[in-house]
């Protein structure tokens, strides 16, 4: 029996100083790069700030917005077609940065990848719901489940973005994992995984020296090694108090996308050991919220669709960090809430929405 | 409420699993939080150095070098801001070579210097891209010239540079920069920390396009300005009178300190010769030396002021005191010690007239009395052996054994100055702890220190009026050495030295005056032995006597023309540069002025009795019958000392004779018969005591006038009836204005700094001798 009470008020509040301690770490990281490169030191922060309003709004509305309407395959499916044509449509620009990731309306830009994590969350959710107890039914159930995300997947690979890619695959698997899949699918599903994974890592010239780099960083200090070096001497010279906000140094052009992908290097150094271990303790207290919705949640789907989306957010939080810190490869993925980036801040915020909505209902 | 529909198709999620998932998300949090402390904690410091050092492409900002200001905040060493020239060879396309050449025709000044050569230019923009100098710190006038060729792709950055306004003013003292602005000498390296301030820092960054960003992430902070107690007025005169002299003597090198008795407080400091700070390449190794803190002579005669006041001070001698001078020699252990020739046959004498005539045996005799460790205690008191702590770099002990080193005869060289060496400050604090009243005061050159930009605390000019006590309250390091009775009595024997002994070249006019003449032999490096062709010239005084304004040490190494002894070559030193520091302080006379005609007559006078005078030419035959030569000195003849010796009780009866008609006042020379063989029984002085009455005669101070005594300092003192016209000073700079001045027989006091602007009273008006005239300068 679920009771209407509010919403999870940690998780809330959690989520909205997240998104505001992003804006002023985008400031402080951007506002040199803007300057230099689009004229005034407000450029990014601006643009990231509409985004998180518009974001906040959507918030809002689906907060308020029963999640169980979501249960409904005429929602469902126009929504996954509606992600494959937009994660198709990026191929029709021109590619940026040597990757097809946007679609450019106007003045804005959509990144669909985003949109694609919550599109696979619904679905699972909405798929799982009913199969649990026949959950190693390959035809019935696996592939059926396995099929559109893994499309999903080979689409953001082709962009490419692998970080994205691997994200999502890290929320199937976990989805799968939660549903019940004997552990040797999923050993299965690993050795499946590793040659591909082999195959993208090293048979792409500069994934491979990445990879060299990230285990031997001094090999190559001004080439492929300056990325991760530069965020491991922000990360280190902070300390443990910090530069002080606006002081990083390694923003001013040693760090890679210090706005974006390395703005925990960016905390790191201007915050500290003390600020970087706060973030990561909002994120685990956005992990246990939304795992103990999941959890306490008598309803299938919500427990399937509040652990999804809690899955994606943390485990793009923790490999984004970890990729700063260099216990992972380097991957372009933003922080979550916290980055530069329109869409990221967007989507996210209105899966906290749903994630909140779901909450609702939670003693 | 709601009940679940589908409850039949539904299997209960494994609890465990979310147990699992909570578990690795746990395990991965840990390891970021461990990784962040591993990298954050551990490994912070070397991170945080590979970030500084990656930040150093960046490059610093010079601090402005602190300001050295006399006591008047006139400025001794400044830094200016001068043009630096340079190009950016990229934009001068092909015409590099022809632009060399051009160039080279305008900065290359100085022929020896290669920097910048024209070649040397040529291959600088053959060489580099971006930048490239093509002179440095040039003067205005070059970089005007530059500036009017227009060239393409030249540029100029204003570089810090240090200037000596005064030119070779005190080098010494001051010292000299490097080329990055580091003190090398003097005042400039003793203080390089505090003068050099912090350095800004600009951060640049480059990015993939080689974009430099700039971002000043600290501006620099000037270097603390400091006040020295050096007055540039008379730093000037002394070094204008000691260059006079030494350019009449053809000494190695000279010294004059002047200082304040009362404080300790050095005035001047004068070194010849000297180098030109502002002129780095040019400087000659040999003259950077600040002799009057890291050379040591042996003081000589001197020195004798030590023995003879310890002995007032602890054995209770008085200066009317008999003491037998045995005919100019004693044997000590063995060891034959003279008189100057010129004494041969002085005999018992009071105490007053064997410092008068600067006799050695009297010397030893009272150290005897004293005995090697109270001795040694008033030289260690008087602060020999040991370095002053005046703040200047370099700073040498001097030499000065611990009695249980001592050798027998030990003793007797130190009575004369000999077996020790001292470095001119020393000396100069020893006459001011005699001026004084017996208090050494360590002898400081730093007067006051500020923060530079730091603090708002500015410097205040602290002209120097010549007070009549010591502080209340003593400063660090000052102690009583002798009492002040004994310092009196001093004084009165010193005044005494410059009326009636070695000392008349001393004599100034309108004021009295006191010091000690020395002479001491140079130990030749070949021989070992004194030599006695190389002598050290010393004299060290005060005045007045009465009211001691500046102590005065001139040092004169190695004098080589006309007479070579203390009297002649450095007593006229200090009385040019007493005569005319109290002119220029306004001390109120205390004797009469005479006019240059009565100065002359008095000269002539002088002359006659066989007393010497400054002015007049060769003194070399009168100064050798005053002055004490080297009591070791090799040629003299042991079997003519014997035989002086045996004739000693003759010679002194014989003196006491003739001394009788010239100087009739002198008590010692009523004394009954019985009392005298008394004396010659014992060899020794502590049997003779003269009646009171003489005694206080003598410690009396001299006449003064209280009238002008009282009158405030600075006050116009009218000393004459005789009128002057002020002459005209307008465009003049200082010196030249003191100069002026001093010849009309005017006191000047100034206003502000640069060349004269307004003067009170207006040029031509008839003034009496010695009115101040009030002088603005403005730049």
């Amino acid at each position: 029996m679920a009771k209407r009470v509010g919403v999870d008020k940690w998780m809330f509040g959690t989520v909205l100083l997240l998104m505001l301690f992003g804006l002023v770490m985008v400031f402080s990281a951007s506002a040199v790069l803007a300057k230099a490169t689009l004229g005034s030191p407000y450029a990014y922060v601006s643009k990231q700030a509409a985004w998180a309003l518009l974001g906040l709004v959507a918030l809002f509305i689906l907060m308020r917005v029963d999640y169980r309407k979501y249960n409904n395959p005429a929602i469902i499916f126009p929504a996954m077609i509606a992600t494959a044509v937009m994660l198709l449509g990026v191929f029709a620009w021109r590619s940026m940065n040597g990757a097809h990731r946007w679609l450019h309306l106007g003045p804005a830009s959509l990144q669909p990848s985003e949109l694609a994590k919550p599109v696979i969350v619904l679905f699972l959710a909405w798929f799982l719901q009913t199969r649990i107890h026949q959950i190693d039914d390959i035809k019935q159930t696996i592939l059926p489940a396995v099929i559109p995300p893994l499309v999903y997947i080979a689409l953001i690979l082709k962009e490419p973005d692998l970080g994205t890619a691997l994200v999502c695959a890290a929320v199937l698997m976990l989805m799968l994992f939660l549903a019940g899949l004997p552990m040797r699918w999923i050993a299965v599903a690993l050795a499946c995984a590793a040659p591909v994974m082999y195959w993208m890592l090293f048979h792409v010239a500069w994934r491979a020296k990445r990879m060299m780099v990230f285990f031997n960083p001094e090999a190559d200090p001004k080439g492929a090694g300056f990325h991760i070096l530069q965020s491991l001497i922000a990360v280190g010279s902070g300390g443990l108090y910090g530069r002080g906000l606006m002081e990083g140094l390694q923003k001013l052009f040693y760090l890679p996308e210090p706005h974006t992908d390395f703005i925990f290097a960016n905390i790191c150094e201007e915050l500290g050991l003390i600020g970087a271990l706060c973030v990561v303790a909002a994120f685990c207290i956005l992990g246990y919220r939304g795992l103990r919705a999941a959890f306490l949640s008598t309803d299938p789907f919500a427990r399937f669709l509040a652990f999804g989306l809690t899955m994606a957010l943390l485990v793009q939080a923790f490999f984004n960090i970890s990729v700063v810190v260099a216990l992972l490869p380097t991957k372009g993925i933003p922080l979550p809430l916290i980055s530069s980036g329109g869409t990221s801040v967007f989507v996210t915020l209105a899966c906290m929405g749903v994630l909140l909505n779901v909450t609702r209902e939670i003693d | 409420m709601k009940t679940p529909p589908r409850k039949t198709l539904t299997a209960p999620i494994r609890r465990v699993r979310f147990v699992w998932v909570a578990f690795f998300f746990c395990v991965w949090a840990g390891v970021i939080g461990a990784r962040l402390t591993w990298l954050q904690i551990w490994r912070h410091s070397e991170f945080a150095e590979r970030a500084e050092k990656q930040q150093q492409r960046t490059f610093e900002v010079a601090p402005r070098r602190g300001v050295l200001y006399d006591r008047n905040l006139r400025e001794m060493a400044m830094t200016v801001l001068v043009d630096s020239i340079y190009a950016v060879p990229s934009e001068l396309g092909d015409n590099k070579d022809s632009d060399a050449q051009l160039l080279a025709k305008i900065v290359h000044i100085d022929p020896a210097e290669k920097f910048t050569s024209e070649s040397q230019i040529q291959g600088r923009l053959n060489a580099q891209r971006n930048f490239a100098w093509i002179a440095r710190k040039v003067d205005a006038d070059t970089a005007t010239r530059v500036r009017e060729l227009n060239l393409k792709g030249i540029y100029f950055q204003k570089e810090f540079k240090r200037f000596y306004p005064n030119g070779e003013e005190g080098a010494q003292m001051l010292g000299y920069v490097g080329t990055d602005d580091n003190g090398l000498g003097g005042m400039e390296l003793k203080f390089d920390e505090e003068l050099h301030g912090q350095p800004g820092h600009v951060l640049t960054a480059i990015d993939a396009k080689r974009h430099v960003m700039g971002s000043v992430q600290s501006d620099p902070e000037p270097g603390a300005n400091l006040m020295l107690s050096i007055d540039s007025n008379i730093q000037y005169m002394a070094e204008q009178a000691l260059d006079a002299q030494m350019a009449k003597v053809k000494a190695a090198h000279g010294t004059v300190v002047v200082q304040d008795p009362h404080t300790g407080q050095i005035l001047a400091l004068a070194i010849s010769p000297r180098f030109n700070p502002n002129d780095k390449r040019h400087m000659d190794a040999s003259v950077l030396t600040n002799l009057a803190v890291s050379d040591v002579y042996e003081p000589g005669s001197t020195f004798k002021l030590v023995t003879y006041s310890a002995a007032v001070d602890a054995a209770g001698v008085e200066p009317t005191e008999i003491v037998d001078c045995q005919g100019g020699v004693i044997n000590l252990y063995g060891r034959l010690i003279h008189d100057d020739k010129s004494d041969a046959g002085m005999g018992r004498v009071t105490v007053q007239k064997a410092l008068e005539k600067s006799s050695d045996v009297a010397a030893v005799k009272l150290a005897l009395k004293l005995g090697p460790q109270k001795f040694y205690d008033y030289m260690r008191s008087y602060g020999f052996g040991d370095r002053s702590g005046i703040e200047l770099p370099s700073e040498t002990r001097g030499l000065l054994q611990k009695p249980k080193r001592w050798t027998a005869t030990s003793i007797g060289s130190l009575a004369i100055g000999q077996e020790i060496a001292v470095t001119p400050v020393q000396l100069v604090t020893m006459v001011s702890t005699i001026a004084n009243g017996g208090v050494y005061m360590p002898p400081h050159v730093l007067l006051q220190e500020s923060d530079g930009m730091k603090s708002e605390a500015k410097l205040q000019a602290e002209p120097f009026r010549p007070t009549d006590h010591l502080p209340a309250q003593l400063p660090e390091g000052a102690h009583r050495v002798i009492k002040e009775t004994s310092a009196a009595k001093m004084r009165a024997m010193m005044q005494g030295i410059v009326e009636e002994g070695t000392g008349k070249a001393a004599q100034l006019n309108g004021y009295s005056s006191a010091g000690k003449t020395g002479t001491a032999n140079k130990v030749d490096p070949a021989t070992h032995a004194y030599s006695h062709t190389k002598l050290v010239a010393s004299f060290a005084g005060f005045a007045p006597v009465n009211n001691p304004a500046i102590s005065v040490t001139v040092v004169i190494d190695t004098p080589t023309v006309g007479s070579l002894y203390g009297a002649a070559v450095s007593a006229p030193v200090f009385h040019d540069v007493a005569q005319q520091v109290l002119e220029y302080l306004g001390v109120p006379h205390d004797q009469a002025v005479k006019t240059p005609q009565q100065m002359m007559e008095a000269a002539k006078t002088a002359d006659t009795d066989d007393t010497q005078d400054a002015q007049v030419g060769d003194l070399n035959a009168l100064f050798d019958e005053v002055n004490s030569l080297p009591a070791d000195d090799p040629l003299r003849q042991p079997a003519n000392a014997a035989a002086m010796a045996q004739n000693a009780q003759a010679a002194a009866e014989k003196e006491a004779v003739a001394q009788q008609s010239p100087a009739p006042k002198h008590a010692w020379t009523n004394l009954p018969d019985k009392v005298l063989a008394a004396f010659h029984a014992n060899g020794d002085t502590t049997s003779v005591m003269p009646d009171a009455n003489t005694r206080e005669a003598k410690v009396q101070p001299p006449d003064v006038k209280p009238a002008v005594q009282a009158q405030p300092k600075g006050s116009v003192y009218v000393d004459s009836g005789k009128r002057v016209a002020v002459p005209d000073f307008s465009g003049a700079a200082l010196r030249d204005v003191v100069e002026k001045a001093g010849i009309a027989g005017l006191h000047v006091q100034t206003v502000g700094s640069g060349v004269a602007h307004e003067q009170a009273p207006v040029a031509g008006t008839m003034v009496p001798m010695g009115t101040e005239v009030v002088v603005r300068f403005a730049r």
